[in-house]
């Protein structure tokens, strides 16, 4: 019975989330930009290149050449902001409009809270994993007989490599699923940030820093988005387990600061 | 004194066809610079490809790279002009991944190659936004 109420509640803030017309092209774009990619690969077909195995050709690859990796660049650098606009923008709108003593006076502050976290990770975990599975999916089915490795000429004598080298198709269904995970970790940060200061500057602000503290660490948290790389699992676990912990961390600590909160209902 | 034109003319053109063929031999030309950020390419100084033959190759050698030893960045020949058009073929496009410390390797360009001024592009394989010193030896034409 909880558990029904719990996915009306999201299938409430879904709908609630595509009546806005900013976040339903930000939905689009996070479904539909991977596979964009495939237009450029194409277009290497097109001038005689060689064609990529599928598993080489995924978004996630990062396998196309002479722009900087720009697709994954506007797509996975900037995710914090797409998740903010998607996910963490309705608490402040409910705080605002006191919906939010409403729903807190007849569920309690816990569930709130809960509820909210839970929707900010299934709508961004959700449409990341949706749209990485969409570009798998067709780079199989164009790319289908495709022979080329770019990284064949070299042995990489690392346990981690081979294993991802033998099992391609599962490295893949891996790596989408950490950083379709990854991504609905980071919006449960943005939406208990947004949750505790009820300021759209100061969560973009802290959200923003957080995440760029990943990024331009030594090893980047780019690298455990990236498979087929000479940057192996065991360096990048790393970052990896320290980006779970911290967001973690700071997701049981706001929570529990919000449902403590002085003066509210409870 | 047309005997002594005829010499003079003879051993101009030697020195001509000396140079010339010096040139087109396998070479090692040192290259060092940094691979940008931001999803930005980059390019070494021009050289002459004097050749038509497409079967002659360039060649790039990733002696060191500030990524770390080991690591992989992406090299091509772009043709030496604002456009930095791709004239090496093969790969993934033209571009060809190259490990640290593997030595040289030959790859082949396109008759857009041909006796023009080119150049050696650049960027990191990975998808992060990192500056990172590379250098080595590259030649535009190996014979």
């Amino acid at each position: 019975m909880e558990c029904e109420e719990k996915m009306n509640i999201i299938l409430y803030y879904f709908k609630r989330c595509l009546s806005k017309p900013l976040c339903v092209i930000i939905m689009f774009f996070l479904i539909f930009w991977p596979s964009c990619e495939l237009f450029i690969y194409l277009k290497y077909i097109f001038n005689g290149s060689n064609v990529l195995y599928p598993e080489y050709a995924s978004f996630l690859a990062s396998n196309t050449v002479g722009i900087g990796h720009l697709p994954q660049a506007v797509y996975l650098w900037l995710m914090p902001i797409y998740l903010l606009i998607l996910t963490s923008n309705v608490c402040l709108e409910e705080s605002e409009t006191g919906v939010m003593n409403v729903l807190v006076a007849k569920m309690g502050k816990k569930k709130y809270v809960q509820k909210h976290l839970i929707k900010s990770f299934l709508i961004s975990a959700g449409a990341v994993l949706l749209g990485l599975m969409i570009n798998l999916l067709l780079v199989h089915l164009l790319f289908n007989g495709g022979s080329y490795n770019p990284f064949a000429s070299y042995d990489f004598d690392n346990v981690y490599y081979k294993w991802e080298v033998k099992h391609m198709f599962e490295t893949n269904i891996i790596y989408i699923v950490i950083v379709s995970a990854c991504m609905g970790l980071l919006a449960m940060v943005g939406t208990i940030i947004m949750l505790i200061s009820r300021s759209q500057k100061i969560t973009y602000a802290i959200t923003l820093v957080f995440w760029i503290s990943f990024f331009w660490i030594e090893n980047s948290i780019m690298y455990v988005f990236q498979p087929f790389t000479e940057y192996y699992f065991d360096t990048t676990k790393v970052t990896f387990i320290l980006f779970v912990v911290v967001c973690l961390s700071v997701i049981v600590g706001g929570y529990v600061k919000e449902v403590h909160r002085d003066g509210e209902v409870y | 004194m047309k005997k002594k034109i005829l010499t003079l003319l003879a051993t101009v053109a030697l020195i001509g066809s000396t140079s010339l063929t010096a040139q087109a031999t396998d070479d090692n030309v040192s290259y060092s610079f940094n691979i940008k950020a931001k999803c930005q390419n980059t390019y070494s100084t021009g050289r002459y490809r004097q050749t038509t033959n497409t079967s002659n190759p360039w060649k790039v050698d990733l002696a060191y790279s500030g990524e770390g030893a080991g690591t992989i960045t992406t090299f091509w020949l772009a043709k030496y002009n604002s456009n930095h058009t791709v004239v090496s073929v093969g790969g993934v496009d033209g571009t060809h991944n190259v490990k640290q410390g593997t030595g040289a390797k030959y790859y082949l360009a396109s008759k857009k190659a041909s006796q023009t001024n080119v150049c050696l592009g650049a960027e990191n394989n990975n998808n992060v936004d990192k500056t990172y010193e590379v250098s080595g030896y590259w030649d535009e034409e190996t014979y």
